[in-house]
Order: C-alpha cells, then sequence, then structure tokens
C-alpha cells in the first residue's frame, strides 16, 4: 500500500464533510434568501399551481396583474418566462411566490428551469 | 529443465481480487449516493451559490470548472504515460500538478453534487435529467474506485488508466447533461 498524499486527504476531508452536511435538515434559515425568497402574495391575484411536475392551465390576466405561483410538489420549481419576462425562481416544495404579468398583450411562454419538459403559456389580454 | 509461461489471459486469483474488491466499492459508493438521493426528501433549498446569482447557474459554472480540469488531468496523465504526441519526456513537476488538477477539480464537484442530491434528489423527469442522475452518482463511484487504484500496488497497469478515463468519460458526460443544457437553454447568468 503506498503512502496517503495531501492532496487524497484533502479530497478525503472534502468527501466526509460533504457526507456529513447531507444529513443537515431542511431548515428556512439555512435558504438563500436571493435564491428562494417568495414575493408577497396578493388577496385577490390570479393563480398558477404545479402539481405532479405540471403547471395547470394558466388564466387568461390582465396586464400587470399579479400571479400567484404555488408549488405543491415535493420538489422545487420555477416558472420563467421564456423570454426572461418574469422568474419566480426556485419555489421549493409546499411554498408559493408570485409573479406580474407583462404590460403588453399576447402569449407568454414559461417553462421549469429545473424541470424544463414542464411548460406552460399564459395569455396577457389587451 | 523446463519452464512452463502461462499465457492464459484470465486474470489471477492474486489480480482479480484487488480489481473486483475496488471495484465493488466503488459501486457501493455509486448506489449508496442512488439510494440517498431517492429515499431523502429533496429541500429545494441552497447552502450557498458563492456568489452567484442563483445555485443553477453555480451549478453549471463549477461543473465546468470540474470538467475543464477533467481535460487537463487526463492531458497531463497522458504526457506523464507517454502518449502525449510531440510532448517529450514528462517533467518532474508533472505528477504534483497532475494530483492538484485532480483535488480542485473533485473539491469543485462536492457543492455542484451537494445541491443536486440534498436539494433536488434523484429525478428521472425525463432521459436528459435521468441520465445526469445516474452519472452524478456513478462519478464518484469511479473516483472512489480511481483513488483505491492509486494507493494499491497489486493491479494490473492498465487499471489506472482505464479508472482515470472512466471518471473523465463520466464527467465529461454530466457536464454535456447540466452545464451545456443549461448554457444553450438558458444563458450565461453570473457573467
Amino acid at each position: 500500500m503506498k503512502k496517503f498524499t495531501p492532496t487524497l486527504l484533502i479530497c478525503a476531508a472534502g468527501a466526509l464533510i460533504s457526507g456529513v452536511a447531507l444529513a443537515r435538515p431542511a431548515d428556512d434559515s439555512a435558504v438563500v434568501s436571493s435564491e428562494y425568497e417568495s414575493s408577497p402574495v396578493a388577496a385577490d391575484s390570479a393563480r398558477i399551481q404545479i402539481e405532479g411536475f405540471a403547471f395547470t392551465a394558466a388564466p387568461s390576466v390582465d396586464p400587470g396583474t399579479q400571479i400567484v405561483v404555488s408549488n405543491d410538489d415535493g420538489a422545487a420549481h420555477t416558472l420563467t418566462s421564456d423570454d426572461g419576462l418574469f422568474d419566480t425562481g426556485d419555489i421549493s416544495g409546499g411554498a408559493s411566490a408570485s409573479i406580474t404579468a407583462p404590460q403588453e398583450a399576447g402569449i407568454y411562454s414559461f417553462v421549469c428551469l429545473i424541470h424544463p419538459s414542464m411548460t406552460g403559456e399564459l395569455t396577457v389580454s389587451g | 529443465m523446463t519452464t512452463t509461461i502461462d499465457n492464459t489471459s484470465t486474470p489471477s486469483p492474486r489480480v482479480a481480487a484487488p480489481l473486483l474488491t475496488i471495484a465493488a466499492v466503488g459501486g457501493a459508493v455509486a448506489v449508496a449516493i442512488g439510494v440517498y438521493g431517492n429515499v431523502h426528501d429533496p429541500t429545494g433549498q441552497a447552502i450557498t451559490t458563492f456568489g452567484f446569482p442563483r445555485v443553477l447557474p453555480m451549478k453549471a459554472w463549477f461543473a465546468t470548472g470540474a470538467a475543464f480540469l477533467g481535460i487537463l488531468q487526463l492531458l497531463s496523465a497522458l504526457w506523464m504515460w507517454g502518449r502525449l504526441p510531440k510532448a517529450g519526456s514528462s517533467p518532474a513537476w508533472l505528477p504534483p500538478a497532475h494530483r492538484w488538477l485532480g483535488t480542485a477539480a473533485f473539491l469543485l464537484t462536492l457543492p455542484v453534487a451537494y445541491h443536486c442530491l440534498w436539494s433536488l434528489g434523484f429525478q428521472d423527469t425525463n432521459g436528459r435529467i435521468l441520465a445526469h442522475s445516474i452519472l452524478g452518482c456513478a462519478f464518484y463511484g469511479a473516483f472512489t474506485t480511481k483513488m483505491l487504484a492509486l494507493r494499491s500496488d497489486r493491479l494490473p497497469g492498465w487499471t489506472l488508466p482505464a479508472a482515470g478515463g472512466t471518471l473523465v468519460a463520466i464527467l465529461t458526460a454530466i457536464w454535456l447533461t447540466s452545464s451545456l443544457w443549461f448554457f444553450t437553454t438558458i444563458g450565461f447568468p453570473g457573467v
């Protein structure tokens, strides 16, 4: 058996620390706020639900409408406009976030950045 | 007095045993990581983004860095083994440089893998994501096998190049199924 090198010990230490950290439970205080912070939700806003790795049909909304996006899955999702006009950021399982509909009428495609097979369209009426 | 030379290609038990052992340990590591990713309830949270705007860009760039260093490791290994055309004999600084390149690549993968496992878990939403999940588990199994191969004096000479080549191939495939997809689909946030 050959001697252990510093590089091997560093790798072993990194793997050990990471392995132990995997046992860390989910903790809201551990969340990076800029990553997962949810926007305030208005009581009369429209809603899009995420369930079973799919978006529910998005409602037709007026320009500037606040839309609540609720994630009922266990996994994190995003609702992100294909052209970058709106983005919830990562929504952890069971959490909600909100987006604001664009000011111009049109049909806007969106996707979950984590699961790109999840797609949908938001209709903004004039 | 005559001497009998054994020309059989079957590895002797003396060689096969350590080969099977390091392969089995690597396989066990890969399976253990996959099991964790399956049974662990994804938190959807992030511990740190290392200054990137979000976790996904951090993962994409760190994986790119690891893959780049992995390619450098491959080239330095070829040089050390005298298989790099027109490079001549390898300098004395190359072996330690090779080791530190590998160490840096491995360390870059840790925050990526951590957030893959702890935050997102093992996923099979589509073919790309399933392949990425499997490759991610296989990477650490292959890494373990290579590290064990480095420690052993009883393995055939081809073991280390085979283990290292497998490791770089898996790392490249991981990059193709994650960072490349991210950069071509989402763009280059954080730049």
